[in-house]
């Protein structure tokens, strides 16, 4: 894709917007990096806008946001990283009438899978497997769930694993140089593993997972009661301060409707149990939609 | 545990009744609390006015099967009471 030498793009999540502005080419190429896998945004005010320049006679990267300088140094990848999370704040800071949640969505025909575990609990990486598996992406560490009209959406920002990751997915061996590493963190586009255009900006909720990975560990999938999704779903809210009975009352409203399963596993072959759940899921969620 | 106690509920606990089970949330604590069924049944019992012992009566006629509901009432109102949604 052509980047003009100065120009901005729009990303939103939850209804917010941010704005990133690049001044050049080479930012320009890191702001497609960072979002160019995420659905355009609707023309709004953005709540915060982010500048990335490259240095012009020395090496070097800087990004603003708004006045302030968030990152000045020498390695784009971290300024990059820098906006990426600060991006993430801002949606959480900002939203105000939905859940805000620390999970992974994909879908499927319109139904959303959401992924949701503590940090380290494999969601980047079953998420890259479902997308072998034929699942859009739509984000790997945050998503915003809408319990009024029933809709979510996700982050769609490059997958972020951490430590070994390109042993699992040997197919990608060879396309190793377009992946950015932060701080023990490798940021695989999502382009890596198939997907070249940004997805839809809303799916249908589906179904909920709460993996946990153990190298070697036994499978298990589990369904598990709409109480118990629902205090997953309260530890994983990352705007709870936000809403009224820190959004307990929205939440109930989405287990009511989404089933929840705790999957334990240990490699992706013992998988094969999850596809046909989730296939099952697909399918009926399609049939009762039709009818 | 004292039979004869009257359990009370904190006074600032919302609470959404999920398939028979209940999310307590404390507002004074800014927790919230999950109730599996039969806690959650206990929980509707707490009114203010039942003691221990009026609550486990009315389980044990609703339930006269039921093996070890003494032990579970028990352990439900200590687990309500360490978590700060239930007063003894």
């Amino acid at each position: 894709m052509r980047i003009s030498a100065k120009g901005w793009r729009l990303a939103a999540l939850g209804g917010n917007t941010v704005a990133l502005e690049w001044g050049d080419q080479a930012a320009g190429q890191w702001v497609q990096r960072l979002i160019g896998s995420h659905p355009c945004a609707p023309n709004a005010v953005p709540e915060a806008v982010y500048r990335l320049h490259s240095h012009q006679n020395v090496p070097g990267f800087t990004v603003f946001a708004g006045t302030d300088c968030i990152y000045n140094g020498m390695e784009p990848e971290k300024g990059v990283h820098a906006v990426m999370e600060a991006m993430m704040q801002v949606w959480i800071r900002r939203c105000t009438d939905g859940l805000m949640l620390h999970a992974a969505l994909l879908a499927k025909r319109g139904h959303g899978l959401l992924i949701s575990g503590e940090s380290g609990a494999g969601k980047s990486t079953l998420s890259a497997w479902l997308m072998l598996q034929g699942w859009t992406y739509h984000g790997d560490e945050q998503m915003y769930a809408d319990a009024n009209d029933m809709h979510w959406e996700g982050f769609v920002r490059p997958l972020c694993f951490k430590g070994e990751w390109a042993p699992l997915f040997p197919g990608m061996a060879t396309q190793l140089a377009s992946v950015e590493k932060v701080g023990g963190r490798s940021l695989v586009p999502a382009a890596l593993l198939g997907q070249m255009v940004p997805p839809e900006t809303a799916v249908r909720p589906g179904l909920m997972l709460f993996p946990t990975y153990r190298e070697g560990g036994e499978f298990s999938l589990q369904r598990i009661s709409a109480g118990q999704a629902a205090m997953q779903l309260v530890h994983s809210t990352l705007n709870g301060g936000n809403l009224k009975n820190r959004g307990v009352a929205q939440i109930a409203e989405i287990v009511r409707v989404c089933p929840g399963y705790e999957l334990n596993y240990g490699h992706f072959d013992q998988l094969a149990p999850l596809m046909e759940l989730l296939s099952f899921t697909v399918h009926e969620s399609s049939q009762s939609v039709q009818a | 545990m004292n039979k004869n106690l009257i359990p009370q509920r904190e006074s600032e606990c919302v609470e959404e009744v999920i398939e028979g089970e209940i999310v307590l949330y404390a507002v004074n604590a800014e927790k919230a609390f999950y109730l599996n069924e039969s806690s959650a049944l206990i929980w509707q019992l707490i009114d203010g006015q039942r003691s221990i012992e009026q609550i486990e009566s009315l389980l044990t006629d609703a339930y006269p099967e039921a093996v070890s509901l003494q032990e579970d009432l028990m352990d439900a109102l200590e687990k309500m009471r360490t978590s700060g949604v239930v007063r003894l």
